[in-house]
């Protein structure tokens, strides 16, 4: 039996390309406005250079801060903690689904993503 | 004989629904210890589904799929959780039930994969109502496609091998 052809390879990795240079063409263009978000509603707007402590208060409580040109969630009250574990970012987005909380930096060409 | 083959059906359907509920058990334990980027998965459920897109009808799989999120969103105790992989789970599940025959195992685990990373992101929009979250989906799929392939592998190996058993 053959395992794996030629095409099988070829066409995983045509598509795992053209996904990881989107991933990279997002993050050049970062963006320089962090967005705060909880079911859409926007709760916080600022700029990424600012330093900045937040605290969301919903089912649960979120703590974020920004830094040096840093986003990241420094606690969380939900069960499952993605946000917290998402790290620090610069441009993108961290999810604290149980929260329904985005935290995302806009600008440049990320705004088409955003609509 | 009719009685007889429908019997099997059920039994390897009760037999598939309880192993692809301890891979996604595993493997919520194995990424969140690995957890460099949430929402990456290994995907080891997928092997059940793609070995039943293979091997039983289409409903057939739908219902283990089913019984299979919704048992591993209660053992594990986060219910949003039961959302995406609904969500992810019969998506890829459509995909997959639609390109099986046009294309190779390989293929259709990581299109499988793909449309799973699709499904999930589409609930993460909905959820939180912002449409930035999608962001992510590139590399979501990248890693998508890496799983895909690895786990097409592991089936199109064991298709192989249980081709009298089963």
């Amino acid at each position: 039996m053959k395992l794996v052809s030629k095409s099988d390879i070829l066409y995983t990795v045509i598509i795992g390309g053209a996904a990881l240079a989107l991933f990279f063409a997002f993050t050049l263009f970062g963006g320089s406005t962090v967005k705060i978000t909880m079911h859409g509603k926007i709760l916080y707007e600022g700029s990424i250079e600012k330093n900045d402590t937040i605290t969301i208060k919903g089912d649960y409580t979120n703590i974020i801060r920004i830094e040096n040109g840093e986003v990241w969630v420094e606690s969380s009250t939900c069960p499952n903690q993605i946000c917290v574990h998402s790290g620090k970012i610069r441009s993108g987005s961290i999810v604290c689904a149980p929260n329904g909380v985005v935290v995302f930096v806009e600008g440049g060409q990320t705004d088409a993503v955003s609509g | 004989m009719r009685f007889r083959d429908s019997t099997k059906k059920y039994v390897l359907c009760g037999v598939l629904t309880a192993m692809a509920l301890c891979l996604s058990l595993a493997d919520m334990t194995i990424s969140s210890a690995l957890s460099f980027l949430p929402g990456v998965k290994l995907g080891l459920a997928n092997i059940v589904t793609l070995f039943a897109v293979y091997r039983l009808g289409g409903k057939y799989v739908a219902v283990i799929t089913a019984a299979r999120c919704i048992l591993s969103g209660l053992l594990s105790g986060m219910l949003t959780m039961t959302f995406f992989s609904l969500a992810g789970g019969f998506l890829s599940l459509g995909v997959m039930l639609l390109l099986k025959n046009k294309i190779s195992e390989i293929k259709l685990s990581v299109t499988g994969g793909i449309a799973h990373n699709c499904g999930q992101m589409i609930i993460a929009v909905l959820i939180t109502s912002t449409a930035a979250v999608a962001w992510e989906l590139p590399l979501l799929i990248v890693f998508g496609c890496i799983s895909g392939f690895a786990m097409g592998i592991i089936c199109k190996i064991i298709l192989h091998r249980l081709k009298k058993a089963v």
